[in-house]
């Protein structure tokens, strides 16, 4: 089995440093970072092409483009349509998972969340063997 | 003389002279011109009983006529003599027994030759009895004439008194006798009341002691002793013609003897009883009083007529009695009756007064209230329980364009649109079974605008039946505002929050695995910068939030006082000096005139401080290395403008005005990475416009950005120069 690619896109550098040394430590799959939804979906490309996309890690608050209209492009476009898409979100009470859900996310981790769990997270969204 | 009993037929021999004169019926008397009888017929031989021998050659004065006559007969007989036919007189003659004959004479003169009168032929008839008849029928008239005018004053006049006099006068005048007495006696019930005289006719001939008795008051006065009138009480008239006539009691003649009355005539005035409510006529006949007559020095027979007369005369009275009764009573009634009227206008005046003062009250609480609900910028309404309103305010007017007092009257549903009312309906029909009720809706104003509102209808109950209910409905749209306003902010904030503390926590969880290796290994090392970093971060944050609060509520009282300019510059740069190095920017204060160095603004120095250390450290953050951050200031009229401007990449256009807002970035670039709060610009906002100043920014994106902002100068008096 292959190494899991994970993508990450969040506008906040310290939590994409925190996913990343918290996945790779525990699970070491490899993550890639993009800092806001348009560059996301460009390396989302990128790496679909390179089949080396597994799943997609996605900020729902972000500046410009915020998750829920990345995922809605993600998901019309043919390249990048399969790969499955976990949301993050700091908003607790005022995101509507059932809407999440709808738009097609597999999953919803909530922040703060715990960077020594989130590989294990993913692995049961998304029904891997751990 | 002879008298042929009759006469033969054809026997002309009757017509002598003489046997006619004798035979005539009437009275022939011939008197030669002395006045002495020659010829005295039969018939005057019959009437008088003197024969023609016992009066021939006396004058008719001397023994044949009343005295009283004499000159007046003498006086006739002159004229006849003279030659004056006197063609009828009449004359007394006292037959020889003393009896009074009345003739009515006619005369004929005879004369000589040369005129003069020789003899005088009278004729004459006895016209006694007439005379009697007549001074009868006078009297009768006289009577009737009486009892009509004592019956028509009754009629007319209410006034007991002046009719009972009159009577008593008329009466004494009418019978010529010389006493008329009324006297009242008191009532069954009022028995121990004394009787008085109601009225009094005394003749002048008969004034004298007996009358001074009379004046005495009761019961020295005869009259009016309980004996006397007792007596006649119970009986019907009494008449008395002489005192030693039988069934006159012995107290009586006593009484009447005190007072020289020798004959009398009681009758007693009757009057019918009154009912128990003075209004119909009784059935009984009361006992009042009596009339009394009294004739004194001769006795006197009291004729028929007059007794009839006395008797109708009481019946008047009596009447009048009645009416005068009738009169006090209905006088008393009339009394009562105003008494009760008058009662009771009074109450109704007081009545009215009260509902005046009352209606009066009331409009005053009116008025009252309608200047109180008019101030009120809410909607004040009292809605019945047909969902018609019964009053509303003056702010109905502007919400919905409609004079406020043609609203009265009308349905709810006239006024508020369909859809509204439809919200409203559940809540109206709810308050209307005496439920409270408050919610919120979003009315809809003439104009278009939709406002969202609170809505409370309070339900009038009185006597446990809900008669209508009160409507207050309030502007809300500032609060939802607000609210709305302040739930983004919350959520945006605990986001803001949230994001630093996944990263100082994921930090140390990663680190507490320990599979990073020992604490100087450059992962770890990273781990703990990440924590540091953030942790300072959330601190940043929390005191920019409570900043920002505190300001934007007022509850930061500036300290305002005069502020150098040049020291406020000096102050900010100063205390950036050591970012400005880690960054390698350079500051610099520019002096765009000399005015700047004395000018002063009226600020509180330390916030003025804080909002330049804010742009400042923008400024420094979005700078290339190597660059100069330049700070000036410019005097104008009334305000001092600052300046702050940096080489970065700039701010596009479109984003000028929100850059002041909380938690926008212009892009996704790193100025959290600094450590940006994204609070920055909004508090420096707050504090400039806490100071009456204006705050904005200018910028061409690539080329750098200016952000300026006004402060204002001292107020004239209190400037100074420094």
């Amino acid at each position: 089995m292959a190494i899991k690619q994970i993508l990450m896109i969040d506008d906040e550098r310290d939590i994409q440093t925190i996913a990343r040394i918290g996945i790779s430590l525990m699970s070491g799959w490899e993550v890639l970072t993009a800092n806001s939804g348009k560059e996301g979906i460009q390396r989302a490309k990128e790496q679909v092409k390179a089949h080396m996309l597994d799943a997609i890690l996605l900020d729902v608050m972000m500046p410009d483009m915020d998750g829920v209209a990345t995922l809605k492009v993600l998901k019309s476009d043919l390249a990048t349509q399969a790969i499955p898409v976990i949301f993050l979100t700091a908003k607790s009470r005022a995101v509507n998972r059932k809407q999440l859900y709808e738009l097609g996310a597999q999953g919803v981790i909530h922040k703060p969340f715990d960077p020594t769990t989130l590989a294990s997270q993913i692995s049961g969204f998304l029904g891997w063997a751990t | 003389m002879s008298v042929p009993s009759s006469i033969s037929a054809g026997d002309e021999s009757f017509l002598d002279t003489e046997m006619l004169l004798n035979v005539a019926g009437s009275l022939i008397v011939v008197f030669n011109r002395q006045g002495k009888i020659k010829r005295f017929n039969r018939t005057c031989e019959t009437t008088t009983g003197y024969s023609e021998q016992e009066v021939q050659n006396h004058c008719v004065w001397d023994f044949l006529l009343v005295p009283e006559e004499r000159i007046s007969m003498q006086g006739i007989f002159r004229q006849l003599i003279a030659g004056q036919t006197n063609s009828y007189y009449e004359s007394t003659w006292l037959g020889k027994a003393g009896e009074m004959h009345v003739i009515a004479w006619s005369n004929t003169v005879l004369s000589n030759s040369s005129g003069q009168v020789e003899f005088i032929v009278s004729s004459g008839i006895e016209v006694t009895e007439q005379r009697r008849s007549r001074r009868q029928l006078e009297g009768q008239y006289r009577q009737s004439r009486l009892l009509v005018e004592i019956t028509q004053k009754v009629r007319q006049s209410l006034e007991l008194k002046e009719i009972l006099q009159t009577t008593v006068c008329e009466v004494q005048a009418l019978l010529g006798c010389d006493h008329v007495f009324i006297l009242q006696a008191p009532s069954q019930a009022q028995s121990q009341l004394p009787i008085t005289l109601a009225a009094e006719a005394i003749a002048d001939q008969a004034q004298g002691p007996a009358q001074s008795i009379l004046r005495r008051p009761w019961p020295d006065n005869p009259l009016l002793r309980a004996s006397y009138v007792d007596h006649y009480r119970q009986q019907s008239i009494s008449v008395i013609d002489t005192m030693d006539g039988p069934g006159v009691a012995p107290e009586i003649v006593q009484i009447l003897e005190l007072l020289s009355v020798k004959s009398e005539l009681t009758v007693p005035i009757l009057t019918t009883a009154p009912a128990e409510d003075g209004l119909q006529s009784g059935q009984k006949d009361d006992f009042w009083g009596l009339l009394i007559v009294h004739q004194c020095v001769q006795p006197r027979r009291w004729s028929p007529l007059e007794i009839d007369l006395m008797q109708q005369l009481a019946n008047q009275i009596g009447v009048a009695i009645n009416h005068a009764q009738l009169l006090e009573h209905l006088e008393d009634l009339v009394i009562d009756r105003t008494a009760a009227l008058t009662g009771t206008n009074q109450h109704l005046r007081r009545e009215m007064d009260e509902r005046l003062r009352t209606e009066s009250a009331l409009r005053r609480s009116e008025k009252q209230l309608r200047l109180i609900t008019n101030a009120l910028p809410a909607l004040v309404a009292y809605i019945d329980i047909y969902h018609r309103y019964r009053f509303n305010n003056y702010a109905y007017e502007a919400w919905y364009d409609i004079p406020y007092q043609q609203i009265k009257g009308r349905q709810v549903s006239d006024i508020v649109s369909l859809s509204v009312y439809q919200q409203l309906l559940p809540y109206l029909e709810q308050a209307l079974t005496g439920e409270k009720v408050t919610f919120e809706v979003e009315m809809v104003q003439s104009s278009g605008d939709k406002l969202w509102t609170s809505v409370s209808y309070i339900p009038d109950v009185q006597e446990g039946q809900v008669k209508g209910l009160f409507s207050l409905v309030s502007d809300i749209s500032d609060r939802k505002a607000t609210e709305q306003m302040k739930d983004e902010f919350v959520s945006v904030v605990s986001h803001e929050l949230r994001t630093p503390l996944t990263s100082v926590h994921g930090s140390l969880k990663l680190l507490a695995t320990g599979k990073l290796g020992p604490l100087g290994s450059s992962q770890s090392q990273t781990l703990i910068d990440i924590a540091l970093k953030n942790t300072e971060r959330l601190t940043r944050l929390l005191n920019d939030v409570l900043d920002l609060e505190k300001i934007g509520s007022g509850r930061v009282s500036l300290a305002l006082a005069a502020c150098s300019v040049p020291s406020l510059l000096q102050n900010a740069v100063e205390s950036m000096q050591t970012m400005a190095d880690d960054y390698e920017i350079t500051l610099t204060i520019q002096s765009a005139d000399k005015d700047v160095e004395v000018s002063q603004v009226w600020a509180d120095a330390d916030q003025i401080i804080q909002a330049l250390t804010n742009l400042l450290s923008n400024a420094i953050k979005f700078s290339p290395k190597g660059t100069t951050v330049w700070v000036a200031a410019r005097s104008q009229d009334s305000k001092v403008e600052f300046s702050i401007k940096d080489s970065g990449r700039g701010i596009p256009s479109d984003k000028l005005e929100i850059v002041f807002e909380r938690f926008q970035q212009v892009d996704t670039s790193d100025a959290r990475e600094r450590g940006g709060t994204g609070l920055g610009l909004a508090i420096c906002r707050e504090i400039i416009q806490q100071h009456q100043g204006r705050i904005w920014a200018k910028s061409v994106h690539g080329q750098g950005s200016s952000f300026y902002f006004t402060l204002p100068k001292p107020a004239l008096s209190s400037e100074s120069t420094s």
